[in-house]
């Protein structure tokens, strides 16, 4: 049997995709919230995502069937299709935080003034393309993008050390239990990463090193976010929580800027270019997830209508970004929690079914 | 069919995607955009007025430097004088390179970050822009003629942002320091105040001497020099102003403002005089120019329910660069020790300027040394038995130490 994908390109995609969508407004909102223990919020997410990425792991290993035919199989189809419905609801609002993230950025970055309507369609553009496309266009990507991440990320936090005070996020924990946690729900919409590999359960290779490989490649991801964490409040301490783009600002007080101009660019593009993918993943998988459920003959219509959603909810409903915002944040946080660890920790205790199995197989 | 589909895809692609790059919807053209280099905010009759210097840019085989022109807007609040500066010249202000915020005098009646808060959170300016106060209006200082460059806030940047080896006698802030000191727990934040001092006066006094020395060749240059700057200033920004809560507090003079670079900065290479030391009984008393090779600082606070200890410790290797002897000592220029008074004079001057720095935080309850940030980040346990009276109540220890060639 041929898998779409290969043990190492999920490692890759962790270290990939994990880190950068993090970087935009996530480090205000915990800033906002936990202040100097805010990258304790973050170690506090990446710890849940770690043991859902183990109890997943665990499914990897045990089933050889894809996650809808292990929930059909268990729980029979009507359940199997609750579930993936309810999938696509959590990758679609999970897709529209990024999504905004992306224009916001481009459009107060990149354009002096008002810039048209029309300069982010080919973001949608893009994600339609790679929406049309099967599983292992992912595996694809991970391959090429996870060193561009790796030295963009390097570059901006070598740029940033020479204003880090890592004294600042001292004392640890002075904010109390109640404002970390509260700071972790309130980042449950940019976590919960781990939610993409059951839909990996039986599309790759199950070998000896695999959990290592896989558990790698997220710790990579982890530890990158964690620093990027620190990093962020030690350069802005008490006005972390305004600083919107976390991405852009952290390395331009560095005195190299001063002598040759704003080379950290170089850094950011290369970030943007991967949270470009990272920002599309949750749309995709609200696709091909949806795909299942309905199985439509034109391959290209369930892309077109879930991105004209999108378009409708992040571009065409610019007034009401606010409360959009709002409701991810602080609203939602349960149902982010519900299905990015919950349920999959739920489902992937259950005992296998052989039969399955080897029908899935066959 | 297949080929046609994939033809319009990629058609569609490459034609917003050259919209994407292009950006021909939000181009502003050059010819109306204004390269705005400094901008001074002065509050004159209730209103913000904004002074934005423009670069003019002028390539000619003979002159490599920049040329300028200021603009003035004013309005209810900051970003409204600067648009109006947009306005009024039909230029779009481009604040990307914006490097310099000057304060006028008049700005120091209000909470200063009404004024500095607007460059703080608009992503126009890139708050990494360095802030100064003028002693009297910022636009005088941005309209001000100075020798050393066409653009004055280029010439001031020199003055404030120094390579390593140059004397680190400028307490240098920029915007985002300054926020976050006020958003701090300490609600500090200072930012150097700039005077102009008239170039001629200095050119004069420099053209006598030459002309002294060397009057033949050096006559008819000097008179020539002395008209050509005798409209024109230099910037002496050696005392810093301290804000509380945005508020002027305070200021620091010049000695002070070395010691606080020295506590709180890279210090090498600063230099330090210490006038009327007699190296030895025997000898008359001496000047002597000394610089620090090296400076480590600590800033400890020891607390418990009882008491607060904050003991200030500062380290400093030196040698001697120049003395005024009556004789020629080679022995300075190579690796000796130094003089047993020149280190007991260098202590007791630093151990002076580091107790006047602690006075004056008592005094001006601007808490620059970030006295309190210590207390909250290292004994978090008694930050709120003493976040109110900490200045107050604190025992201060302070421990210079200097150092020679051993």
């Amino acid at each position: 049997m041929k898998y779409p994908l290969k043990t190492r390109q999920i490692a890759l995609f962790f270290i990939a995709f994990l880190p950068t969508i993090k970087f935009f407004m996530l480090p205000s909102v915990l800033s906002k919230t936990a202040s100097e223990d805010m990258w304790i919020c973050s170690v506090f997410n990446l710890l849940l995502d770690g043991i859902t990425l183990s109890v997943i792991l665990i499914a990897c290993k045990r089933y050889k069937c894809d996650f809808y035919t292990l929930l059909e199989s268990h729980f029979g189809k009507t359940v199997a299709r609750i579930v993936f419905i309810l999938y696509f609801i959590y990758f679609l609002m999970k897709s529209v935080l990024p999504t905004i993230e992306q224009k916001d950025y481009i459009e107060t970055t990149l354009y002096v003034t008002m810039p048209n309507n029309l300069y982010f369609v080919p973001f949608f553009l893009l994600a339609f393309f790679i929406a049309c496309k099967k599983l292992n266009v992912i595996a694809r990507i991970s391959d090429v993008l996870w060193i561009v991440t790796l030295i963009g990320v390097v570059i901006l936090l070598v740029m940033s050390t020479s204003n880090v005070d890592l004294t600042n996020v001292l004392p640890i924990y002075a904010n109390g239990t109640k404002k970390i946690v509260t700071g972790s729900y309130f980042a449950l919409s940019w976590f919960g990463d781990c939610a993409y590999l059951l839909f990996f359960i039986g599309n790759f290779k199950w070998e000896n090193k695999s959990r290592l490989k896989i558990t790698m490649g997220f710790l990579i991801g982890a530890f990158i976010v964690i620093v990027f964490m620190i990093f962020f409040y030690s350069v802005f301490t008490s006005i972390a929580f305004r600083e919107q783009f976390a991405l852009t600002e952290i390395t331009k007080y560095t005195t190299v800027i001063n002598n040759t101009g704003r080379i950290d660019y170089l850094g950011i593009m290369m970030v943007i270019f991967t949270d470009m993918f990272s920002a599309i993943l949750p749309y995709y998988f609200a696709v091909h997830v949806l795909d299942r459920v309905l199985v439509p003959k034109r391959k290209w219509l369930l892309p077109l209508i879930v991105a004209c959603v999108l378009i409708i909810i992040t571009v065409l409903l610019t007034e009401f970004t606010h409360t959009i915002e709002k409701f991810s944040v602080v609203y939602a946080g349960w149902f982010y929690l519900t299905m990015a660890n919950v349920l999959p920790i739920i489902f992937c205790l259950i005992p296998p079914k052989e039969k399955y199995n080897e029908e899935y197989q066959n | 069919m297949k080929n046609t589909k994939i033809k319009i895809i990629l058609f569609i692609f490459f034609a917003v995607s050259i919209l994407f790059f292009s950006n021909n919807e939000g181009l502003v053209d050059i010819e109306k955009t204004a390269i705005i280099k400094a901008v001074g905010i002065d509050y004159i009759n209730g209103e913000y007025v904004a002074t934005a210097q423009i670069a003019v840019p002028e390539a000619t085989d003979t002159n490599t430097e920049s040329k300028k022109t200021e603009i003035t807007g004013s309005g209810s609040t900051v970003g409204n004088a600067i648009k109006n500066v947009g306005d009024l010249s039909g230029w779009y202000p481009q604040l990307a390179f914006c490097n310099l915020i000057v304060l006028g005098k008049s700005t120091l009646d209000l909470n200063v970050i009404k004024v500095v808060d607007y460059f703080s959170k608009t992503l126009r300016v890139q708050d990494s822009a360095l802030i100064v106060v003028a002693e009297d209006k910022a636009s005088d200082l941005l309209k001000a003629s100075t020798p050393l460059d066409e653009v004055s806030s280029i010439a001031l940047q020199k003055k404030l942002l120094k390579n390593p080896g140059f004397d680190q006698d400028v307490a240098t802030n920029d915007i985002k320091t300054f926020c976050s000191g006020y958003y701090s727990r300490t609600g500090s934040s200072y930012a150097p105040l700039v005077r102009t001092v008239k170039a001629d006066s200095k050119t004069q006094n420099n053209n006598e001497s030459l002309t002294n020395s060397n009057s033949m060749q050096g006559g008819a240059k000097s008179g020539a020099q002395q008209n050509d700057t005798s409209k024109q200033s230099l910037f002496d920004t050696d005392t810093t102003l301290l804000f509380k809560n945005g508020k002027l507090v305070g200021e620091l003079n010049k000695d002070q403002t070395k010691t606080f670079n020295a506590l709180t900065k890279n210090f090498e290479a600063t230099t330090v005089k210490v006038d009327d030391v007699k190296p030895d009984i025997t000898e008359s008393s001496h000047n002597y120019l000394v610089t620090i090779m090296r400076c480590t600082p600590n800033i400890k606070l020891d607390a418990d329910e009882n008491k607060l200890d904050l003991e200030i410790t500062l380290n400093l290797y030196c040698k001697i660069s120049d003395q005024d002897a009556e004789y020629s000592d080679a022995t300075y220029t190579k690796n000796t020790p130094m003089p047993q008074p020149v280190l007991d004079k260098t202590q007791e001057l630093f151990t002076k300027w580091v107790n006047e720095l602690i006075e004056t935080t008592i005094q001006t309850d601007c808490d620059f040394l970030k006295i309190k940030d210590i207390l909250y980040k290292y004994h978090n346990k008694y930050y709120a038995r003493y976040k109110d009276n900490y200045l107050s109540v604190m025992n201060t220890t302070v421990s210079v130490k200097v150092s020679g060639q051993k």
